[in-house]
């Protein structure tokens, strides 16, 4: 693993949504082969944003991206259309509505485009997630939350990715469900050699499987490192993982910190 | 039994005209107000290869057929295209322009006359005598098993391939199936080229059936509380009202006053609206995103 | 391709017509050219055209070419009302002309009654306002068919066709105009001492006529009259001997009748009215394929026997107009009117200060003939007095 080739590279990227409310600005990171990256922050740092102009937008979310670049694998793909993009082998397991309701899980199987790299890639969807093969005639709207998980990794399997965006695992999981999830997220990417975007709130997991780390608030990157080095930094130790020294803080300092991120940051 | 004829063939004519309703609205939200048009040009062209090709009737209503489903891609393509992403509304109300301009395109193409394609194909349309001294013509028979033929069909591929399953994927959640691989226009597309043909389908059985004028486009806006009725997202809906449409308006006609039939649709359609505003099939939360 | 030469050649007319109305009697036409109704009307106004274009060939009018000018009103009244009002100012038309649905009638009406300018009627239905005995000075109507004398001559004729007691089914299309025409023969049947046995009322959009026939059928009449657009008149015809039905039907022997009688081949189905078959092969028809032989023609000749006589009409009324023409003096002209017909009609059509419309009524009937292989003439013309 010596000096591993970037896979994915961000530049500087704006997000604007219906032309006019911008949601995410000079954001960067970059992401190399093989590694799991993280990009952690609260509820509207522009996180899933973020993902979302990796996978790509498409007409009735009436957003763009209006500055910078965003390359995979060399190839330019920012703006471009997500089925595009998912060929090219950049597939996201979105947050929520991740899976089709109305369709049983094997036709959510089915639903997806199969990429061209393996040979039966449904075959994979099952293998690693052996429970949805008992699951297959059910509809996925009666899925409980760890299943529909399963089922949208799953579906996401099918269509081949080597970079795979993943919206908040873990969010509303209970943490049984999430070591298991973890376990085989683990599994899978030692074994198709994936690399993997994790966009998380719960820090704790993230940096528990990633290797590199970034913090967004408020529409920008404020600080990013390797999982450990976030780890043992003061304010993420703080914010993010709830490690308190002394006294705990209250919410007007939180606030008083994110402002001085904001303006100096 | 006559009765029970008569409405089986209405009903037949709603279910084969709303099931392109359904089709275009399940897959992209869109509300298609150009359904009744579109028939018309599938009857029109149907007239045309009836015309060229004379002597080769099968030639010309499968040529017809296939433009039929041309004519929609081409209308997707051209036009629809332009309105992904755009509001529904704006959709919807380009499909009303694409009405006026289709009806004044057929009559300069064609002219206002009232044409006979079955005479253009040289086939006759006899009366079928069945139990009971119930009659019905050969084409409304014919009409009837093409309605089975085409539902059958539908549900076999919405539910049993891999590019109906990406229909009904792209309907329900249009995101995540772009961001499954699926090229939504290609979908897109597939549904217009199907609904057009099931249109065109309908357009060319009706005009065989009686003559091509006109009011084949009203006809259409007719069928469209039988695809409401049901619930415009589900094809076993459309069935189902276009059952009851035309239960109640045979019936209507028969014991009652022959001008209600023209409003009844729309009462009972009132009345489900009231009761299950989704329709009777309809899945409730694709309305609220309406 | 022809037709958009035709609507190119008048958008161009229309912006260069101003300039060069000095030079030419200008009459103005609004028709439903396109437009849910067009099958009714449009072969009217491209009959009219035809008609002064062959004036123009044969030099004119009084030395001056007639200038036609034709709005598409798609039978809505709101169109039609633009129409009459860019004719009388843009155009300074003389004489207006109405092909068009009823509803077109009124906007129109207003329009010439502002400016003075007389209207002419030339295809559909008159409206009551030409009847004796005190019509609208500015209204007149050189139309065929007149819902009261149409049901009069129909119910004569059923009656003597009949040695058996008739039993009468009624059909109208569900619009105004025809359903007032089928409530008329109604009451009328009576004192014929025919029975009304159904009526039945069809909605103009109608996917399947057989429940309106079935239901027709099960009163079991052994005649029908149908009076209404021909659509109406010929589907249900052709549902009801689809259910097996096998009694006599008549109906009114609109624009396309000629050719409908000999598609339908039904030696039972009897198409009436006012106007001359070209079966007949008057000299007047002969005229009238040699115009239509030169002219590419979007609709059938058979089609245009109305627009043929409105043609007449202008042309006679404005050859009593003295150059330069003006609207009063084409409303002395047209007021005291008589034109020969040359047969397409079974009479001259002759207006008076009391009557727009027509001292009397004529009408053939005609059907198919089996063994004939042809739409034949089963009556010659029978006169109905206008009262």
């Amino acid at each position: 693993m010596d000096a591993p080739e970037t896979i994915l590279s961000v530049e500087k990227i704006e997000v604007t949504y219906h032309r006019v409310v911008t949601a995410v600005q000079g954001v960067s990171m970059t992401v190399k082969r093989g590694q799991i990256v993280a990009l952690l922050g609260n509820n509207g740092a522009g996180k899933t944003t973020t993902l979302r102009a990796i996978s790509g937008f498409v007409g009735m979310d009436d957003a763009q991206v209006s500055e910078g670049s965003i390359s995979y694998k060399g190839q330019r793909t920012e703006n471009r259309q997500p089925h595009e993009v998912t060929r090219l082998g950049v597939v996201l397991v979105p947050e929520r509505s991740k899976v089709f309701e109305n369709l049983t899980v094997a036709e959510n199987i089915l639903a997806a485009v199969p990429g061209k790299k393996s040979k039966s890639q449904a075959a994979v969807a099952y293998e690693y997630f052996p429970q949805l093969v008992r699951l297959r005639e059910r509809e996925a709207g009666y899925l409980s939350g760890g299943e529909r998980q399963m089922l949208a990794i799953a579906s996401a399997l099918v269509c081949a990715p080597e970079l795979l965006l993943v919206d908040e695992l873990s969010l509303g999981l209970a943490p049984r469900v999430v070591a298991d999830l973890i376990e085989r997220l683990q599994l899978i990417r030692g074994e198709l050699g994936l690399t993997i975007v994790l966009v998380e709130q719960n820090a704790t997991v993230a940096l528990e499987l990633a290797d590199y780390g970034y913090v967004m608030e408020n529409g920008r990157i404020v600080l990013d490192g390797t999982a450990d080095r976030l780890r043992s930094h003061d304010d993420i130790r703080e914010f993010y993982l709830g490690h308190v020294q002394g006294e705990r803080r209250n919410y007007r300092d939180v606030k008083q910190y994110r402002r001085s991120r904001r303006w100096y940051g | 039994m006559q009765l029970a004829v008569n409405i089986v063939v209405l009903a037949a004519i709603y279910a084969l005209i709303s099931c392109g309703y359904v089709l275009i609205y399940r897959v992209s939200r869109v509300l298609n107000l150009a359904h009744g048009e579109l028939m018309l040009v599938g009857a029109y062209l149907l007239y045309s290869t009836a015309s060229l090709l004379g002597g080769n009737p099968l030639t010309a209503v499968a040529m017809a057929a296939v433009l039929g489903l041309l004519v929609g891609v081409l209308v997707y393509v051209l036009l629809m295209r332009r309105m992904t992403g755009e509001m529904v509304l704006a959709a919807v109300l380009c499909t009303i322009a694409l009405g006026v301009m289709l009806r004044g395109a057929t009559v300069l193409i064609w002219s206002a006359q009232v044409r006979h394609p079955m005479e253009a194909l040289g086939w006759s349309n006899p009366s079928l005598v069945l139990f009971g001294d119930a009659r019905i013509s050969l084409i409304s028979a014919i009409l009837i098993g093409a309605t089975a033929v085409v539902y059958a069909a539908l549900f076999g591929f919405l539910g049993f391939t891999r590019w109906g399953i990406r229909m009904r994927a792209a309907g329900q959640n249009p995101l995540l199936a772009s961001q499954r691989g699926i090229q939504l226009h290609g979908v897109y597309a597939l549904a217009w080229g199907l609904s057009t043909f099931t249109a065109g389908l309908a357009g060319m059985l009706i005009s065989l059936d009686s003559s091509l004028d006109g009011t084949m486009t009203m006809i259409g806006l007719k069928a469209f509380p039988a695809a409401l009725v049901g619930g415009l997202d589900s094809l076993a809906g459309a069935l189902i009202g276009s059952a009851i449409i035309a239960i109640a308006e045979v019936l209507l006609i028969q014991f009652v006053n022959p001008l209600l039939s023209d409003v009844v649709p729309f009462f009972v359609l009132l009345a489900v609206l009231v009761i299950r505003p989704w329709g009777l099939f309809g899945s409730k939360e694709e309305l609220d995103r309406v | 391709m022809n037709r958009w030469k035709m609507i190119a050649a008048l958008a161009a007319l229309s912006f260069t017509a101003a300039p060069w109305a000095q030079d030419a009697y200008v009459v103005g036409l609004s028709g439903a050219v396109t437009g849910p109704n067009a099958d009714t009307y449009a072969p009217g106004v491209e009959s009219v055209r035809l008609y002064i274009d062959q004036l123009n060939k044969r030099g004119g009018v009084n030395g001056k070419p007639v200038r036609l000018i034709v709005g598409d009103n798609q039978g809505e009244p709101s169109k039609a009302a633009a129409d009459a009002k860019k004719f009388i100012t843009q155009d300074n038309a003389v004489l207006l002309a109405n092909v068009s649905i009823s509803s077109t009638y009124g906007p129109m009406v207003a329009e010439a009654k502002r400016a003075r300018v007389p209207l002419l009627f030339a295809g559909g239905a008159c409206p009551a306002e030409v009847l004796p005995p005190n019509p609208d000075e500015l209204q007149f109507c050189s139309i065929g068919p007149a819902m009261k004398y149409d049901a009069e001559m129909a119910l004569r004729f059923i009656k003597e066709q009949s040695r058996e007691p008739v039993k009468l089914g009624l059909v109208a299309m569900a619009i105004p105009l025809s359903r007032a025409g089928i409530d008329y023969a109604e009451s009328l049947a009576p004192t014929f001492g025919i029975t009304p046995v159904a009526k039945e009322q069809i909605p103009p959009p109608t996917p399947d006529y057989t429940p309106y026939a079935s239901k027709l059928k099960g009163a079991d009449p052994n005649w029908v009259y149908s009076w209404g657009p021909w659509i109406t008149e010929v589907k249900t015809f052709e549902a009801l001997r689809k259910l097996g039905w096998t009694g006599r039907y008549i109906a009114a022997a609109l624009n396309p009748a000629e050719d409908e009688l000999a598609r339908v081949k039904d030696e039972l189905f009897y198409g009436f009215g006012p106007n001359a078959m070209f079966l007949e092969n008057l000299p007047v028809h002969q005229e009238m394929r040699d115009a239509a032989r030169g002219a590419k023609l979007t609709y059938p000749i058979t089609q245009m026997t109305e627009g043929w006589v409105a043609g007449m009409v202008i042309e006679q009324t404005l050859k009593k107009v003295a150059w330069p023409p003006t609207p009063e003096k084409v409303l002395a002209a047209i007021g005291t009117l008589k034109v020969d017909t040359k047969g397409l009609r079974g009479g001259p059509i002759e207006w008076s200060k009391t009557n727009h419309f027509g001292s009397k009524q004529h009408y053939r009937v005609y059907r198919w003939d089996a063994k004939k292989q042809a739409v034949v003439r089963v009556q010659d013309w029978v006169t109905v007095d206008v009262k």
